[in-house]
C-alpha cells in the first residue's frame, strides 16, 4: 500500500454482521457502523463508501480469509536487503503449500538481524484473492484494499498498546465469529501468527475448547522459548472477547505453568476494522489486490497520478527547455552585438563590408594602405622635414672642417663623400649622425690631392619618417 | 494506457531534450565567453587606431577650406630665392592619395648654388600653402666650397578645384 488516502475505511464483515471503521490520514480509527449486513443502513452506508472510492478520496480494506492467508518470517543469510530481495520468492516458495507463482505475495520492510536479512511475507492465493473479491461483491461491497489480517491486528496491537520493553514477549488473541487468530511478537516486532479454524461463537463449544487447549499450549511455549521469556502479556480482542465469561473460561485452559498477564482491548468486536481502516488512510498495510486484480477506482486513481507525475515532469521539462532557449537567444544577442560593434568600429577604419571574423586583417590592411595615401600629408606637416636633418648634416660638416664633395639624402637613406682634416674627424661625424638617428657605416676613399684623407659613409634611418 | 504510454513516452522524451539542451547550454558557456572575449580584444584593438589619421584630415580639411587646391608654383619660388633660371624645374606624374587628392612630385637641378641661397629656397617653398617639402637631395662636386650642384626632388599636395 503505497497510496496514502484522505479517509480509510476497514471493513470487518462475518457472520452476518458488519463492522465499518472510518480513519482521516494520520488521525484515530472511529467505530462509524456496526449492524447487521443485510440491513438497510448498511446498503446506505456502504454505498456512500463506494461513491467516495469512486472519487477516489477514500479506500476501503478488507482482510484476506486468514484460513486462506500465509504469513511468514524469512530469514536470508546476508547481510544485504538488496540481494536478500531477490530470494524472498524462492525463500517463500518453501514455506507455502502452494506455488509462489500463483500467489499474490508481499514483502515487508527488510531490516538486518544477527548478520541476516528479515522480512515478514504474507501471500494468498490468486484463485482464492479472486473467490473473496466475487464473495465480497455479492455482499454489496468491492474492497480496494485486501489486507493481511495478522499484519493487520499486530500493527493495531502496536499502536493501541505500545510495549513497554522492547524485548517483551507479546501475543494478540483474535477471537473471531468464524476462526481464532494467535498473534505474537516481541516489543512491537511481529514473530508468527496462527489461525485455528474454529471459533467460540460459531459451532459446537465443546469441540472449539479441545481445539483451543490442543494449540494453545505448543503456541505458548514455542514463543516463550523463541523470544527468551518467562512471562509474556497476553491481549484479547474480537467479538468473541466481549462476553468476560468465555473469556475467563477460555484463560483457565491455558497452561497454569506460564506467566500470562491478561488485557482486553478497547471495543474489541471493531478491533479489527480500526486496524484495517487505519493501514488503508496511512498506506502502513498489505494489499494483494494489485497489478491486474487492482479496483478499478485505484488504477484510474493511480492513472491520474501518473498523468500529473508525467505531466508535471512535460511542464518541467518545457520550462526547462524555454530557459535555455532564452539563455541560447541571450548569449545569441550579446554575440551580435558585440559582432555589430567590432564591425562598425572596423568599418570607421576600413570604410567597406569587412567580412566576419576578418575585422582586424581587414583593419590592419587599411591602416597600411591608408598610412601611405596620408604619408604627403604628414610630411607636410613635419615640423622638421627633410629640410632640417639636411641643414643638421651640413652643419656638423661644416663644424668639424669636412668638404663634402657629394650628399644623397632621402627620407630612409644618406651617402656622403668627404674630405677631412684627419682620420679622427670621421669617427666625430658618424657619431653626430647616430645622434641624428642614422645608423652609419664609413670608409677610407684615399686622400685628396692636398693629401687630405677622404671617406665614404652610407647610412640608413633608424625608424621610419 | 496507451494514454499514459503516449504521456510517458512525451515526457520522457522531453525530459531527455531537457537535459540535453541543459548540458549543451552548460557546455557551451565557456565557448560562449571565450568568442565574447575575442570579440571585445579585437574590438580593443581597433579602437586603438580611432583618430589616428585626425592630422592628416584636418590638414586636409583646412587646405579645403582655403580653397588651396594647387601648390604655388616652384620655378616663381627658385626665380625670387635663387634668382632667374638659376633652376630647372621638371614636374613629374602626380599620384592619386584619398579624396581625390594627389601627390605631386617635381625635380628641381641647381648648378653651383651656394647651401645659404639653397636653404632659403627650401624655406620659402616649405613656407607656400600647400608646401613644396623636400624629399631627396643629392649634392654635387662643385669648384668653390660652400657651393655645390644639386638634384632636388619636392613633394606636394594638390587637388582638381572643384
Amino acid at each position: 500500500m503505497a497510496e496514502t488516502f484522505k479517509t480509510g475505511y476497514g471493513l470487518d464483515a462475518s457472520a452476518g454482521r458488519i463492522v465499518l471503521a472510518r480513519c482521516a490520514r494520520r488521525g484515530v480509527p472511529q467505530v462509524v457502523l456496526s449492524v447487521a449486513a443485510d440491513s438497510d443502513e448498511a446498503a446506505r452506508v456502504l454505498k456512500t463508501v463506494a461513491a467516495d472510492v469512486e472519487k477516489g478520496v477514500a479506500a476501503l480494506a478488507a482482510c484476506a480469509p486468514a484460513a486462506q492467508t500465509a504469513v511468514r518470517r524469512l530469514r536470508a543469510p546476508f547481510a544485504s536487503p538488496r540481494k536478500a530481495a531477490k530470494v524472498w520468492p524462492s525463500l517463500l516458495d518453501v514455506e507455502l503449500p502452494f506455488p509462489v507463482e500463483s500467489a499474490a505475495c508481499f514483502y515487508g520492510e527488510p531490516r538486518l538481524a544477527d548478520g541476516g536479512t528479515v522480512a515478514i511475507a504474507a501471500a494468498v492465493r490468486k484463485s482464492d484473492l479472486t473467490a473473496f473479491g466475487e464473495a465480497c461483491r455479492e455482499a454489496g461491497f468491492d474492497p480496494t484494499h485486501c489486507d493481511a489480517e495478522a499484519l493487520a491486528l499486530w500493527s493495531q496491537q502496536v499502536a493501541e498498546a505500545p510495549p513497554a520493553r522492547a524485548d517483551l514477549p507479546r501475543a494478540l488473541v483474535w477471537l473471531g465469529t468464524d476462526h481464532v487468530a494467535i498473534v505474537r511478537g516481541r516489543g512491537a516486532e511481529f514473530m508468527a501468527a496462527h489461525v485455528l479454524r474454529a471459533s467460540p461463537l460459531a459451532g459446537d463449544p465443546q469441540a472449539f475448547e479441545a481445539v483451543w487447549a490442543a494449540r494453545v499450549r505448543p503456541i505458548v511455549a514455542a514463543h516463550l522459548a523463541e523470544t527468551g521469556g518467562a512471562e509474556m502479556d497476553l491481549w484479547w480482542a474480537g467479538p468473541g472477547a466481549e462476553d468476560e465469561a468465555r473469556l475467563a473460561r477460555l484463560r483457565q485452559m491455558l497452561p497454569a505453568d506460564y506467566a500470562l498477564r491478561h488485557e482486553i482491548h478497547r471495543l474489541p468486536a471493531s478491533f479489527l476494522a480500526r486496524a484495517l481502516a487505519r493501514r488503508a488512510a496511512d498506506g502502513a498495510g498489505v494489499n494483494f489486490r494489485s497489478g491486474e486484480e487492482a479496483h478499478p477506482a485505484l488504477r484510474r486513481l493511480r492513472e491520474r497520478e501518473a498523468k500529473w507525475a508525467y505531466g508535471s515532469v512535460v511542464a518541467a521539462s518545457l520550462v526547462v527547455l524555454a530557459l535555455n532557449a532564452g539563455e541560447s537567444a541571450f548569449r545569441r544577442n550579446r554575440v551580435a552585438a558585440a559582432q555589430r560593434e567590432l564591425t562598425a568600429a572596423a568599418q570607421a577604419i576600413a570604410g567597406e563590408a569587412i567580412p566576419r571574423g576578418q575585422e582586424n586583417l581587414m583593419v590592419e590592411r587599411a591602416i597600411s594602405r591608408r598610412d601611405e595615401e596620408t604619408r604627403p600629408f604628414r610630411n607636410a606637416l613635419d615640423p622638421e622635414g627633410m629640410e632640417t636633418r639636411l641643414a643638421q648634416v651640413l652643419q656638423d660638416a661644416s663644424a668639424l672642417g669636412i668638404e663634402i664633395s657629394h650628399l644623397g639624402l632621402s627620407p630612409a637613406a644618406i651617402s656622403i663623400r668627404a674630405a677631412v682634416p684627419n682620420v679622427q674627424t670621421i669617427e666625430a661625424f658618424a657619431e653626430r649622425l647616430q645622434a641624428q638617428d642614422w645608423t652609419v657605416q664609413s670608409e677610407p676613399a684615399g686622400t685628396t690631392p692636398e693629401g687630405r684623407p677622404q671617406f665614404i659613409l652610407k647610412g640608413m634611418v633608424g625608424h621610419e619618417r | 494506457m496507451n494514454a499514459e504510454r503516449l504521456w510517458k513516452g512525451a515526457a520522457g522524451t522531453l525530459a531527455v531534450c531537457a537535459l540535453a539542451a541543459s548540458l549543451n547550454t552548460g557546455l557551451s558557456t565557456a565557448r560562449h565567453r571565450e568568442i565574447l572575449s575575442a570579440k571585445e580584444r579585437d574590438l580593443q584593438q581597433i579602437q586603438i587606431h580611432a583618430g589616428r589619421w585626425a592630422r592628416e584630415d584636418a590638414l586636409r580639411a583646412a587646405l579645403e577650406k582655403q580653397q588651396a587646391w594647387a601648390p604655388a608654383d616652384l620655378g616663381e619660388i627658385a626665380a625670387l630665392a635663387l634668382g632667374a633660371n638659376a633652376a630647372k624645374i621638371t614636374p613629374r606624374a602626380a599620384t592619386a592619395l584619398a579624396d581625390g587628392w594627389q601627390r605631386r612630385e617635381t625635380a628641381v637641378e641647381l648648378r653651383d648654388v651656394s647651401y645659404a641661397a639653397a636653404a632659403r629656397f627650401l624655406a620659402a617653398a616649405a613656407e607656400s600653402v600647400p608646401p613644396w617639402r623636400l624629399r631627396e637631395i643629392e649634392i654635387g662636386p662643385s669648384a668653390q666650397a660652400g657651393k655645390g650642384a644639386m638634384s632636388l626632388v619636392f613633394e606636394s599636395l594638390e587637388k582638381k578645384r572643384p
